[in-house]
């Protein structure tokens, strides 16, 4: 017998659908002289060749298995939701038992849906400006109405909200006449923003000279802010010079000892210097700081330093 | 046109039970026959094709196409007719051969169509004759068509265990086979 392990092999490979058409065809060679191979190659052809015995399953019980399976299915989604309902439930459980919980989850819900829903506050000062602006607008029909308008507008954006409505955004100016006393807050008010106003040369230099005979914190600051950041060399200036009307003042003088290290402009260091050793400041302190201009930055300032060192 | 598997299972996951029931038809015998193979009784094979199919309606969204579905849920059916044996091998019952064939085999006067079921009923009784293992890689390979690699991936083994496993059942079944060849 020719060596069947060789066969047995191929067989497999043949029972595995692995086998290649050359070794099939030494394979059939052999089975015609090889019983035991043979047997073995007609059972997997008797396999191969026979319809499955789970062919023909009965329809209707596939039907109720597939029915049972949909219905578990169905089941559980209802009870996942019936579970969904079951925690709130319990949610709701701990507002009843804890009612201040409850007062305060409902006064927040209920003031998001106001907030979102009512109009804005008509009777407050937002609404008294909108009132003032709506009838304005009602009484400017022509163009030149509108240019002439006391409001002015601007910082302006717009959003379609639907077919009827539209979104506004914007920021809204109008020119007054008012005439004040000097103490009056509105004057101050008044002052102090335009100091602070980067824009406006003529505006900041006049408003610095109506700050020389009032004397206010408030006003003060702008100064303070004008004399170091004002861009421009005269409006710092000016600023300086009032502020020299606030005698023995401890801001206004960290804020020259500050123009003493920090500012290129020698008048406004000889000014440092004078108000400083006029002042009561520490003379110590200020020996300390006058000691440390650099000759570089200015000989007059180097030269007032000197002299009020060698002279205390 | 036919929906493809991973159709199917999309529209099941978007909430459309139907096409689970037509993914079910797909595989309900591909299911059946890897339980009864395992479990060898009629209504046992059924009730673990129910398990099997809510299992894998669970596991639904983690298909990730990577094997083919067949693979997938062939995979499900054999762990989960595994841990059927394991659980009930105590107290099995091993149904008379003519009861599961009455169950199986719809009734016909038809005489090639009892030809049929008589060489149908005596296939069955020579897959009995294997072990669990053996008999399912008989039924995956010869009844349900699955490759070599399929069968290795679904019964957690090698190719090569898979090949000599139906290899042995060839040698063990080959008397019993030749007769159904032979009509005895």
């Amino acid at each position: 017998m020719e060596n069947c392990e060789f066969y047995r092999n191929l067989l497999e490979k043949l029972i595995a659908d692995q086998i290649s058409e050359p070794e099939n065809d030494l394979l059939i060679k052999h089975l015609k002289t090889c019983k035991e191979c043979s047997e073995l190659f007609d059972a997997h052809t008797v396999l191969t060749k026979s319809a499955s015995p789970f062919e023909d399953l009965n329809a209707d019980d596939l039907q109720m298995m597939r029915r049972n399976v949909l219905n578990s299915i169905q089941k559980k989604q209802e009870k996942s939701i019936l579970n969904i309902l079951q925690k709130y439930l319990d949610y709701l459980r701990v507002f009843i038992k804890r009612p201040e919980l409850a007062f305060a989850a409902i006064a927040l819900m209920l003031g998001f849906f106001l907030g979102r829903v009512l109009p804005p506050d008509e009777n407050g000062i937002t609404g008294g400006i909108v009132r003032q602006i709506n009838n304005i607008a009602k009484q400017n029909i022509h163009f030149t109405d509108t240019q002439n308008s006391s409001y002015q507008y601007s910082n302006v954006s717009m959003k379609e909200i639907d077919d009827q409505n539209i979104a506004l955004s914007f920021d809204v100016t109008t020119h007054l006449d008012v005439t004040r006393e000097k103490k009056d807050p509105l004057v101050r008010e008044i002052i102090a923003q335009t100091l602070m106003n980067p824009e406006g040369l003529g505006s900041r230099l006049k408003a610095i000279s109506y700050t020389e005979s009032i004397l206010d914190n408030k006003i003060k600051d702008a100064l303070i802010f004008s004399m170091q950041r004002a861009p421009l060399p005269a409006i710092r200036l000016k600023a300086m010079s009032s502020l020299m009307n606030y005698k023995n003042d401890p801001q206004v003088q960290e804020a020259f000892i500050k123009v003493l290290n920090e500012e290129k402009t020698i008048k406004m260091n000889l000014m440092a210097i004078d108000y400083l050793t006029d002042s009561n400041f520490n003379a110590d302190t200020l020996k300390s700081v006058l000691s440390e201009i650099d000759p570089q930055k200015s000989s007059a300032v180097f030269i007032r330093a000197k002299e009020y060192i060698e002279n205390k | 046109m036919e929906r493809t598997d991973m159709e199917l299972i999309e529209q099941t996951l978007s909430g459309e039970h139907q096409s689970y029931d037509a993914l079910m038809i797909r595989y309900q015998k591909l299911v059946f026959s890897i339980a009864f193979g395992i479990c060898k009784t009629y209504e046992n094979a059924m009730d673990i094709t129910q398990d099997v199919f809510l299992k894998a309606y669970k596991k639904l969204d983690s298909f990730k196409g990577t094997s083919t579905f067949k693979t997938w849920i062939s995979k499900i059916s054999y762990n989960e007719s595994i841990n059927w044996q394991k659980k009930n091998s105590k107290y099995q019952d091993y149904e008379d051969s003519q009861d599961f064939e009455l169950k199986i085999f719809k009734e016909s006067n038809q005489e090639d169509e009892i030809l049929a079921k008589e060489n149908k009923a005596m296939l069955l009784r020579c897959l009995f004759e294997l072990n669990t293992k053996y008999r399912l890689a008989v039924v995956l390979r010869y009844f349900e068509n699955h490759s070599i690699k399929e069968i290795a991936v679904s019964m957690n083994c090698s190719e090569g265990v898979v090949k000599n496993m139906l290899f042995r059942s060839i040698q063990k079944l080959r008397k019993n086979l030749l007769a159904i060849q032979s009509g005895a």
